[in-house]
């Protein structure tokens, strides 16, 4: 029975003394690319261009808006003969489909850009974040901060990534 | 007594054998890229129809290297009902790359209806269709559509019953869609209980999806180069097999595999792709690369590259974190290395030398879209004027009725693979909209 005691003590010794190595010779690094989205030069160049973007698309929602009133003021206001309240009710038609369209295709297209947009600054830090890991010996460097409960401020490297970006504008 | 007991199980078992084979004739195989299908065994044939890449179909007929292409549960084993042709070398036994594809519409009939062969009154009858039958449209034509099984999942119009008027169909009821759904469950089921086999290149290139949340791969460790007798690039023997591709991308067409001992020279590293040369290859030019290869799988072999780049001594060793502040080298040259060099413009138009560098013809939302990537030779960031007179130009020489096209601007110095600065669109009749991003500057003169 002491035999089997001592064998226990042993073994949870040396597993513990196996599980601290393996530790020590993994080091995990953490970037966070929402911050190097907002406090990078090239990430708020990129989120001006998003911002001109939505802009562009408004004013052509705006556009097909004012085409879809003109022809309901002139359903409303009367005076039209039969032929041409059927063909302006037929141009309504077509300018409601037409507006609807230019609204989900823009908003599908503004989350499309935001996606490349993010990918192109992301691939432009990915090649510093891999000399960063290289020189402090990081094997692995993880990027989503929801997953991340707690993380040392020494294996945050976002500010050297963002500052490493500023300096090659 | 015995003998008989014998023959009968022999005979049965032949029975067996025929019965099962003509209910499995050929072979289930799977595209691994998008494949068109032809009415006939040639390239040059009219086509028909196209799969998507994983797609799971029955062949069967090779002849010359070209095979008929079956739905997978066909059972008749004629080729009069192949739903088209392809070339056996693009579909593979097992799934290398899944990209489904949806097509058609699900749609039933307000009234008992009559399929036609063409799509005319003319065309021959070949099936009425009842009441509120379920059925799949595609390939429209004026007030006619081709008409299909609810069950095809092969989009070939060699795959249609025929010919309807498209006034009498109205949506498919979600109700009628969950009974198909139902009898396609087994199916589907057995296309994702397929073996899926997927190639080491099918990787996301380092730094894409990282937003997302994702880990950066572990790094090699540093090798120490040596002298080469060329004067650029890296000589690797690659040590397993390495897939390479037309482009830097996983999605790119597969243009040859590199064997285990064989020897090329690598370059233009640039998100996690490689440039592949011939070993020997004396221009350093990324236009003479025979296509590009995962850095992760070259690097791989690291041990054994011989090189002429002196990276290495320039970056500090590998240091732990409760050391002393150390200073970080970043070689920028990599970075201006990394380029292809600008296209030689071969035209002028409002003062400026440009280039076309590639035409293309897209449907994005039901919408036909003409893409004309220009690059642009200048020293002065073009305004928003320029840029809208230069494209409209350009738009005035491609438009096409019933073709939208956007005008994509490049600049010196600017991946052309990459986003672009200028994005300028068009319809039949005006421009739409105009816009441009700076971000994609990054890297050039006029950032």
């Amino acid at each position: 029975m002491k035999l089997l005691n001592i064998c226990t003590v042993v073994s949870v010794m040396v597993l513990l003394l196996a599980v601290s190595a393996s530790a020590q010779t993994s080091k995990v690094g953490f970037v966070n690319p929402q911050r190097i989205i907002n406090e990078s030069k090239i990430g708020r160049i990129a989120q001006d261009d998003l911002a001109r973007l939505g802009k562009e698309k408004d004013r052509r929602v705006r556009l097909a808006l004012e085409s879809v009133e003109t022809l309901k003021g002139q359903l409303q206001n009367g005076g039209l003969s039969v032929t041409a309240q059927q063909g302006t009710e037929k141009g309504l038609r077509i300018a409601v489909r037409g507006y609807e369209q230019i609204v989900e295709s823009s908003n599908l297209e503004i989350q499309g850009e935001e996606r490349r947009l993010i990918q192109f600054v992301m691939r432009r830090a990915d090649s510093i974040l891999r000399s960063i890991a290289k020189e402090m010996g990081f094997t692995m460097i993880l990027t989503d901060p929801e997953i991340i409960g707690f993380v040392d401020k020494s294996m945050d490297i976002t500010d050297r990534v963002i500052r490493e970006l500023n300096g090659m504008i | 007594m015995r003998k008989i007991h014998i023959i009968v199980v022999l005979i049965v078992s032949l029975l067996l054998l025929v019965v099962s084979t003509a209910w499995c004739f050929g072979e289930i195989r799977y595209p691994d890229r998008p494949l068109n299908l032809r009415k006939g065994r040639s390239a040059t044939d009219a086509w028909v129809g196209s799969l998507y890449p994983g797609q799971k179909v029955r062949i069967g007929f090779m002849k010359d290297g070209w095979v008929a292409v079956f739905e997978p549960d066909e059972t008749r084993n004629s080729e009069s009902v192949a739903v088209g042709y392809s070339n056996v070398k693009y579909l593979k036994k097992n799934q290398t790359r899944v990209e489904p594809a949806s097509w058609g519409e699900f749609v039933q009939t307000v009234r008992k209806l009559n399929v036609r062969s063409i799509a005319s009154v003319k065309g021959r009858k070949i099936k009425t269709l009842q009441v509120m039958e379920l059925v799949k449209i595609d390939f429209p034509e004026d007030d006619w559509t081709m008409v299909f099984s609810p069950q095809a999942t092969i989009r070939s119009n060699m795959n249609a019953i025929g010919y309807s008027s498209v006034k009498y169909f109205k949506p498919a009821t979600s109700k009628s869609l969950a009974r198909l759904g139902e009898g396609n469950k087994k199916s589907v089921q057995e296309s994702l209980s397929a073996p899926v086999v997927v190639s080491v290149a099918v990787e996301v290139p380092s730094g894409q999806g990282q937003v997302s949340g994702a880990v950066v791969p572990p790094l090699a460790p540093v090798s120490v180069p040596v002298k080469s007798s060329k004067s650029w690039g890296t000589v690797v023997t690659v040590k397993g097999k390495v897939n390479v591709r037309k482009g830097r991308t996983s999605g790119s067409p597969h243009v040859r595999t590199l064997k285990p001992g064989e020897r090329v020279r690598v370059d233009f590293l640039k998100n996690g792709w490689y440039a592949v040369f011939k070993e020997d290859e004396m221009i350093r030019t990324e236009s003479r690369a025979a296509g590009y290869a995962l850095q992760s799988l070259i690097e791989a072999d690291e041990k054994t590259m011989v090189s002429s780049v002196e990276v290495s001594k320039e970056i500090p060793a590998a240091k732990s974190i409760g050391g002393e502040k150390k200073t970080m080298v970043i070689d920028r040259s990599q970075f201006k290395d990394i380029k292809r060099p600008d296209p030689t413009p071969d035209k002028t138009a409002h003062g400026y030398q440009y280039r076309i560098v590639e035409k293309s013809e897209t449907k994005q939302l039901g919408e036909t879209w003409i893409t004309i990537k220009v690059f642009l030779l200048t020293k002065k960031l073009p305004d928003t004027e320029a840029l809208k007179d230069f494209s409209t130009t350009l738009w005035r020489e491609h438009k096409k009725a019933m073709k939208n096209v956007v005008v994509l601007v490049y600049l010196p110095g600017m991946d052309l693979e990459d986003l672009s600065f200028g994005v300028t669109k068009f319809d039949e009749e005006q421009m739409l909209e105009l816009w441009v991003r700076k971000a994609a500057l990054f890297g050039t003169n006029f950032l």
